[in-house]
């Protein structure tokens, strides 16, 4: 899929590793793609984050994903 | 006035804006070609095509990773989840897609070790509790994913992780987009995909306005998104000013997520692929360097499979290279349900089929 879940990062566990929270289920993601502190949004696909985003979108990415009906911890 | 979507005026109101300067622009028949499984829902699930004038024909093209992925890498994985020592993970997209016999959906019912993964960092931590098989995952992705699954590669080679494996079947996108402006019926525009962009960056499609003079306009999701990138490309070919123009900055840059390239070009290299409906498209595949092709299943086993077979009748692909709609093909919502899919297209998520038959099957035809 193409589309990507909008998720906070809650915890740095390492330079490769982050707990984020998406919709308020907490998993770890990858982030050695990103350059984030913790409180900065992302983007994850596949278990990574590719990118960084500015947290007014997050709602944005939210809405799109519940539009197309997909679950967003399988994104 | 051009609307400028990161700016999120009233969506409705700049929407209806949006439709009356498309209506007094667009001056000819032109067509625009959308290579994104998720610009392909979101503008059925908005209903897009009904805000636009007859003239601006939208078309679905091969924007479903899942579903230009060819017969024989679904017959190979197949092959591979039948074999004792071997769990396959993949993506769940992957599971009901029919391979020429069968389908790793089937063979999982019947006893097969498929695991559904929704990273390929679990199928590396799949590898790891079970030492004594071998974990192949099917890596079947466009630019979006790829990342990931370098990741995960460089992790087990870092890692020494021995039996962990993958199924190569990645594709490229602007090397799909080059054979699409070679071709003859060529589109006007294109829609570019949102979230592949953010990995390869605007710049990667340059080419196709300085090279081909097709216009391109990458657009987020939402309809106000859609609309006006719809607009931006009625415009350029209205005003012959032919340009690719990122629409959708929050997330897209010019140079895009230059880690994620430097860490998908340490691990693969280029090689050609052949894609459903388009066929072989040199350098559109990718490949493992040298130091990390012990990775690679292919190199590790010899895979024994007969001659795969496409089903007789289905459309898929030409429905991928936007030559034929899924009402085209006599299968369509009779045979071929996503239930009891006949080719791809139905199966994933991001297929044109599957979103023509959850949208607007009750529609009329109108080609």
């Amino acid at each position: 899929m193409c589309l990507a879940a909008p998720a906070k990062i809650i915890e740095i566990i390492d330079t490769d590793n982050a707990i984020v929270d998406i919709r308020g289920v907490h998993q770890k993601t990858n982030i050695s793609l990103v350059d984030i502190d913790v409180g900065a949004w992302v983007l994850i696909h596949a278990g990574i984050a590719i990118n960084i985003i500015e947290e007014q979108f997050a709602d944005e990415a939210l809405k799109i994903i519940d539009e197309l009906d997909v679950d967003a911890n399988e994104l | 006035m051009p609307m400028n979507s990161d700016r999120f005026a009233p969506p409705q109101e700049a929407i209806e804006k949006l439709k009356r300067m498309i209506d007094i622009r667009v001056k000819k028949d032109i067509s625009i070609m959308e290579v994104c499984g998720t610009h392909t829902m979101a503008i059925f699930r908005h209903g897009i095509r009904d805000m636009i004038p007859s003239k601006i024909k939208l078309i679905s093209g091969p924007g479903c990773p899942v579903c230009v992925t060819e017969n024989p890498v679904i017959d190979k994985a197949i092959w591979l989840s039948q074999q004792s020592d071997i769990i396959i993970a993949s993506f769940g997209d992957m599971l009901r897609v029919p391979g020429s016999s069968s389908s790793l959906y089937f063979e999982k019912a019947n006893g097969a070790k498929v695991q559904v993964v929704y990273s390929p960092l679990l199928a590396l931590e799949l590898a790891l509790k079970n030492p004594d098989k071998k974990v192949v995952f099917v890596a079947v992705g466009f630019e979006t994913t790829i990342p990931a699954i370098a990741v995960a590669i460089k992790s087990a080679k870092q890692r020494n992780i021995k039996n962990f494996y993958v199924l190569c079947a990645h594709k490229t996108v602007p090397k799909a987009l080059q054979a699409l402006a070679q071709m003859d019926n060529k589109v006007d525009g294109f829609l570019l995909p949102g979230h592949v962009s953010s990995i390869i960056g605007a710049n990667a499609y340059r080419f196709l306005a300085k090279d081909y003079k097709i216009p391109g306009v990458i657009a987020g999701f939402e309809p106000l998104d859609l609309m006006n990138a719809i607009y931006k490309i009625v415009d350029m070919i209205d005003g012959s000013r032919i340009e690719i123009l990122n629409e959708y900055k929050r997330v897209v840059s010019d140079n895009g997520n230059t880690k994620a390239q430097e860490v998908i070009a340490e691990v693969f290299a280029p090689c050609d692929a052949s894609w459903r409906g388009l066929g072989v498209i040199p350098g559109s595949g990718l490949m493992l360097q040298d130091n990390y092709a012990r990775f690679d299943i292919e190199d590790n086993i010899r895979i024994e499979i007969g001659e795969s077979r496409e089903p007789v009748g289905c459309l898929c692909g030409q429905i991928l290279c936007g030559t034929k709609t899924p009402p085209d093909c006599k299968f369509f919502g009779t045979q071929c349900v996503p239930e009891n899919p006949i080719g791809p297209c139905m199966v994933s998520s991001e297929g044109t089929c599957a979103a023509y038959y959850k949208y607007s099957r009750f529609e009329r035809n109108e080609e």
